[in-house]
């Protein structure tokens, strides 16, 4: 259901809603990334496995959750 | 009358600020960070407060809803069939008590480098306003009161939240009391 509404909402005719929504939308799935990465590097995983996962590229994915983040 | 110096409190509330700005996530140190740490539990500008009978716990409430920062837009996300606490719950139960939080304040600090915020073009002017105000009720330092003075005297939507907390006059009355000039 909920990605019915998401469907609709990308469809926004409105540009400022239709990106307000897509904005929170990242922003709520980058929380989720750190925590999942955080807790799949906790378990042994590589940087190349997480990044499979995440479909980007390993440098993209150590980039953004390595040290110094 | 040589008003030069910070107490000790001020400036551990200055240094408060930050790190309230920091917590939340903003890119620098707003008016309603200073304001709420001048408002410190047992800093002078509290106590002022509370002897002038001015409701302390309801302007630090107000303060604090405005202090949230540019967190997850729940109201986007409830637009989308999202609710943002049910996501919460359960990424909680899911990675511990806080993780949710804890990821949030990660990605809010993300790019950050150093220590140091700066402080907005307004912040900066009611710590001037602060000295200012120092100098006109006769005191010899700047503390939390003067901060919260400058605060108000800077109008703008924080000293509009003091002022909720009860009419704008007292909480003056309130914070100029023990000043000699007062």
């Amino acid at each position: 259901m909920a990605v019915k509404d998401t469907a609709v909402a990308a469809q926004d005719p409105d540009p400022r809603r239709g990106l307000r929504g897509v904005r929170a939308l990242r922003e709520l799935a980058d929380r989720l990334e750190i925590l999942q990465v955080e807790r799949a590097r906790d378990e042994g995983w590589s940087w190349q496995e997480i990044a499979d996962q995440l479909g980007v590229s390993r440098q993209a994915a150590h980039k953004k959750h390595g040290r110094g983040r | 009358m040589k008003v030069n110096r910070f107490t000790s409190e001020a400036r551990a509330a200055v240094v408060h600020a930050q790190e309230l700005a920091r917590r939340a996530g903003a890119p620098q140190i707003e008016v309603v960070h200073v304001a709420r740490a001048a408002l410190t539990t047992d800093g002078e500008a509290a106590r002022a407060l509370g002897a002038g009978g001015v409701d302390v716990d309801g302007a630090r409430a107000g303060l604090a809803a405005r202090l949230s920062g540019p967190g997850l837009d729940g109201e986007a996300l409830a637009g989308l069939g999202i609710d943002v606490d049910a996501v919460r719950s359960a990424t909680d139960a899911t990675f511990g008590e806080g993780a949710f939080a804890r990821a949030d304040l990660i990605a809010r600090n993300r790019g950050r480098r150093g220590n140091h915020l700066p402080f907005t073009a307004a912040a900066r002017k009611v710590l001037q306003l602060a000295l200012r105000e120092a100098v006109r009720l006769g005191d010899k330092a700047i503390d939390e009161r003067h901060i919260l003075l400058a605060v108000l005297r800077s109008g703008g939507p924080v000293a509009e939240t003091l002022a909720q907390a009860t009419d704008r006059p007292s909480v003056r009355r309130a914070l100029e009391a023990g000043s000699r000039v007062a």
